[in-house]
């Protein structure tokens, strides 16, 4: 794996250049200036419930990035409204991608907050342990992905993972998920749903970097993560969890 | 294909300003989280050179290319801006947001323009890059 990755930096340095029409370089876009070594990286992904505002721009955003299948998204934001009868009201319309209309619900909320969703990138995870062909598997930044070519669309890992972030894209009949972006972090950008959010509730990261924010947040702030008595040991890390949320 | 192959859709920030000036200071305007793909969609290469010269060309690339510049697309619905700031009570309550659509018209036009007009959209009071609202007898 190390030499297929080594290999795929220099290709990629010739494919991100925008051309004109005429073959003349027009723009000398950021993800030029950083080509960074793969293996010296193990990314982590922070999201701040106190911050999100519940616009959709990230659900938006991984649509258009990831071309994901009508009905399929890979990111979602859950909103959760919880009144003075004691009832949590939990929805998450088309996964938030066109925003939230209003809710009527039973009696005052007295708390509210949005909770986006993503695949939380387990060290120790159920969705490549159960896959039968190995073609789910993490990569060397810690990031799960699916070798779509070996794929053959059991959908037993779309049944394992237990914050249902997997689904069988309709088009390839294979299991897909969030990347973290991977296209875009091994080129030094972040993922699509952290560079639109307008409140930075969203935060992607590299541990292994000293001044890496997601890294002084893990070790200052007090951060849960999603169900953790199941002990997939989680690298997508909250702040500000309700006990509300599953 | 492998998953780090694929091209990147989503430019940033950086990506614009390479050749356009912020008409803002970003560190006062309190917008400038806000990424510039969120109103102008998606970033196209909308100068696109050229060898022969045309009304539309406004500047020249490097190598004595011409650059035709084209308009980026921009949504002017109230879409975008209640996206973020319609009332929602599982908003942050300090997130500025609008309770009553009608009145926040009715009383900010008194405001501003000393008539009303509730149609109007958004634009006709805020700047989307500065976003607090115009002040009388500016629009």
């Amino acid at each position: 794996m190390k030499m297929a990755a080594s290999g795929m930096a220099g290709m990629l340095i010739v494919t991100l250049i925008p051309k004109s029409s005429s073959g003349q370089r027009i723009h000398n876009i950021e993800e030029m200036k950083h080509v960074p070594d793969w293996m010296d990286h193990y990314y982590a992904y922070v999201v701040d419930t106190t911050k999100c505002i519940g616009c959709g721009a990230c659900a938006r955003a991984c649509k258009r990035e990831n071309d994901t299948p009508d009905g399929y998204s890979r990111t979602w934001v859950e909103r959760y409204q919880i009144t003075d009868t004691g009832h949590v009201y939990i929805d998450s319309p088309d996964g938030g991608i066109n925003s939230f209309p209003p809710k009527d619900v039973e009696g005052n909320v007295i708390k509210g907050f949005f909770v986006p969703k993503l695949c939380n990138h387990c060290r120790n995870t159920p969705c490549t342990q159960v896959c039968p062909v190995n073609a789910s598997y993490e990569s060397p930044q810690g990031v799960v992905l699916v070798d779509k070519k070996v794929c053959i669309g059991c959908g037993y890992c779309v049944q394992a993972c237990p914050y249902d972030t997997r689904y069988i894209d309709p088009r390839t009949h294979t299991a897909d998920k969030c990347t973290w972006c991977y296209h875009r972090v091994t080129k030094g950008l972040a993922p699509a749903c952290v560079t639109v959010c307008p409140t930075k509730a969203r935060i992607f990261g590299d541990l292994k970097m000293k001044n890496s924010q997601v890294r002084e947040i893990i070790d200052n702030q007090r951060v849960m993560v999603l169900k953790p008595e199941l002990n997939t040991e989680p690298y997508c890390f909250y702040i500000g969890l309700d006990r509300a949320v599953r | 294909m492998e998953a780090s192959s694929l091209a990147t859709i989503h430019k940033g920030d950086d990506y614009c300003l390479d050749c356009h000036e912020p008409e803002w200071d970003m560190a006062d305007a309190k917008h400038a989280n806000v990424p510039c793909e969120s109103c102008h969609f998606l970033p196209k290469p909308h100068a696109i050179a050229t060898d022969k010269a045309d009304p539309a060309i406004k500047a020249k690339a490097d190598g004595g290319k011409y650059v035709k510049l084209e308009l980026m697309p921009i949504d002017k619905t109230e879409q975008p801006c209640l996206n973020c700031h319609i009332f929602l009570p599982s908003r942050p309550a300090k997130f500025p947001q609008i309770k009553d659509q009608a009145k926040h018209k009715k009383d900010g036009w008194k405001k501003t323009m000393g008539e009303v007009d509730t149609k109007a959209p958004c634009g006709r009071c805020h700047n989307s890059h500065f976003p607090k609202a115009f002040s009388k007898g500016v629009a």
